[in-house]
């Protein structure tokens, strides 16, 4: 038994490395393939050999953050099939067909363009060349919808019907799945933000240049572009955020309520701007769940519903089946104690199914499968002991979501001031404060990004699937030993993977500060 | 990555489309200064996937141990129903706090 719970949270901690690993790449790639793009398209129209040479550095770097990160989302779908059989099984070809697309089309796309950008400079046409950079700018973009498309559906499965006989969902509208709202707002709120990285990545590596006293132009030049396009990107990342709460009020209220540690919700709720959680704080011990707070009023209400009198609900509101209504006010719906029992009933409806099947009964087959779609959608509450378990971790999300936010607010004010020293004050560009926090800034956009997937996706828990699966009943019943000594090795081969890149990338910067980027010989 | 020595945009060499590609991926290879060191660190990591993570840690359980989808659809619901909480609240999990009996009977 403890074998079984040891297993779970080895392969949780597994899985965690290695799509946090993951993603310390992907946005890099998203953001720094824009930003190429759009210095390409500057060399094109100035035919200035200075936007050339400004072009090929970036992209440099970007190729070395390619590779390095290129196949590492396999181990994930290695995982998939070892860790989370049954997981894997139970979703079918909903998970399956937005992987295949994203295997087959977009890596295909994004691979042969980046083989032109490479190799093609003086081999195709200029406009062919920056055909192929903006394709595979989007092509990068093409896989990372697919595979968030595949995500938004664990947190609002849509578009499926579950087959007993197969014992998995089955997709019945491609459309419902591939455009869910969840998806697309998922979508661009996830490559908005690999712009924000992108370009505090650029601003980064020039304020290092600058703090070299080396390459002065093509650092301010780089400053500039990646500004603009780190500006537009948190500002959209910000507007696809608030797109982000409602979904997430809509369908998962219980991490909306985990993310503000709200345990008992009311109409004209204040949003928690700053806050310290206290510790000791039970779910019905009545208790303030805050030790300090600085709150917006009405702020919660009006993010996640746009109406500043709605209600919104608690932890304790959902347990007792209180939600937010059409018209903003409080609606009752299940409790979770009735949800647990539908969850109940539909498991034993399934495996009255089983045994029907087995016996060639198909009269009794039919009627266990009626019973089984009438409660279908709490089937996951059926493992819960109680409503408790259907709590996600409120500390982590409480902060993790304020790690987020605030370096969202962060980053729109160092782009604005960027930006205005480069067209107003330039030679400020220098200073040394300015540089200082340039370079710092490179660490705190990664955590931010990080803590926005710890956001979604321990705020989801218990769920892998939301209200159909939890977590620990998709894991495969094998030894905790054998996931453990995986996890190990990942973390090696990781550290291997990390230690590449950084040094490969800082011998690159390294080398490219002691030469004039614009004007010596090409590297 | 592949840092070109005659940076003479669009002189195309002769020959038809499938040559060109050809003479695309050859010369750019060939070509190749930092990329030699990126293209060693993706084979490494590919071999370390797929010769040893693959095909020696992540077996495809269902696949392996099954012969057809029925077997392995009998098999999950097998799983997933037994996997029934039962009331006990003594598991646990380390990783968050969220309290569920999975396990089967045995």
């Amino acid at each position: 038994m403890n074998d079984l719970l040891s297993t779970v949270d080895w392969s949780r901690g597994q899985f965690a490395l290695t799509a946090m690993v993951h993603w310390l790449f992907v946005p890099l790639t998203i953001g720094l393939s824009l930003i190429v793009a759009i210095m390409e398209s500057i060399y094109l129209k100035t035919k200035s050999e200075r936007w050339k040479r400004l072009t090929k550095f970036w992209m440099l770097l970007f190729g070395i953050n390619f590779a390095c990160g290129v196949a590492t989302g396999i181990i994930l779908e290695f995982e998939f099939g070892t860790n989370w059989s049954n997981y894997s099984w139970f979703v079918g070809d909903i998970f399956g067909a937005p992987l295949a697309i994203e295997g087959i089309a977009a890596f295909f796309l994004e691979s042969t363009f980046i083989a032109v950008m490479f190799f093609g400079w003086n081999r195709v046409s200029p406009r062919f060349h920056l055909l192929a950079t903006w394709l595979t700018s989007v092509g990068v973009c093409l896989s990372a919808y697919w595979i968030l498309v595949a995500n938004a559906w664990m947190q609002y499965p849509a578009g499926m019907e579950f087959d007993p006989a197969q014992m998995r969902n089955v997709m019945v509208s491609f459309s419902d799945v591939a455009l869910s709202p969840v998806a697309v707002n998922k979508f661009f709120h996830t490559v908005l933000s690999g712009w924000v990285l992108g370009a505090v990545f650029v601003v980064g590596v020039s304020c290092w240049f600058i703090c070299k006293k080396s390459n002065l132009g093509f650092a301010k030049d780089s400053i500039k572009i990646a500004s603009w396009v780190g500006l537009a990107g948190i500002v959209l990342t910000m507007w696809t955020g608030d797109g982000s709460a409602v979904e997430v009020a809509k369908v998962q209220p219980m991490k909306l309520a985990a993310m503000e540690g709200l345990y008992d919700g009311s109409t004209g709720q204040s949003l928690v701007g700053f806050g310290i959680l206290d510790p000791s704080k039970q779910r019905t011990d009545g208790k303030d769940p805050m030790l300090m707070e600085v709150s917006i009023p009405k702020g919660l209400s009006i993010l996640a519903t746009h109406n500043p009198d709605a209600f919104i609900p608690g932890i304790n509101d959902l347990i007792e089946g209180r939600e937010t209504g059409p018209d903003g006010q409080m609606a009752q719906t299940l409790s979770y104690a009735e949800r647990i029992e539908a969850g109940k009933r539909a498991q034993e409806a399934l495996r009255r199914y089983d045994a029907a099947s087995s016996a060639g009964d198909k009269e009794a087959m039919e009627a266990a499968e009626r019973d089984l779609k009438a409660d279908f959608g709490y089937f996951g509450y059926g493992y819960l002991s109680s409503p408790d378990e259907a709590v996600p971790p409120v500390a982590l999300t409480f902060y993790a979501f304020r790690v987020m936010v605030m370096a969202g607010g962060y980053l729109l004010l160092f782009f604005i001031v960027m930006l205005f020293l480069s067209y107003r004050k330039p030679r400020h560009l220098e200073s040394r404060w300015l540089v200082f926090f340039g370079i710092l800034t490179i660490p705190v956009v990664w955590i931010a990004s990080e803590a926005g997937w710890i956001v979604a996706e321990m705020g989801r828990q218990p769920w892998v699937i939301q209200d159909l699966l939890p977590t620990r009943a998709a894991v495969s019943a094998i030894p905790s030993g054998s996931v453990q000594l995986t996890f190990w090795m990942f973390v090696i081969v990781f550290a291997g993977l990390m230690t590449a890149e950084v040094s490969i990338m800082c011998r690159e910067i390294s080398k490219a500060s002691r030469r004039d980027i614009l004007a010596g010989e090409e590297a | 990555m592949a840092a070109s020595r005659h940076d003479n945009h669009g002189s195309r060499p002769p020959g038809g489309f499938l040559r060109r590609v050809a003479d695309l991926y050859a010369g750019g290879f060939r070509e190749m200064t930092v990329g030699r060191t990126l293209w060693a660190v993706i084979l490494i990591k590919l071999a370390i996937m797929f010769l040893v993570f693959k095909l020696f840690f992540f077996p495809d359980w269902l696949a392996r141990d099954y012969d057809t989808d029925d077997e392995r659809a009998r098999a999950v619901r097998t799983a997933l129903t037994d996997r029934q909480g039962d009331g006990d609240t003594d598991n646990e999990s380390t990783l968050n706090d969220n309290n569920l009996n999975l396990l089967p009977d045995e």
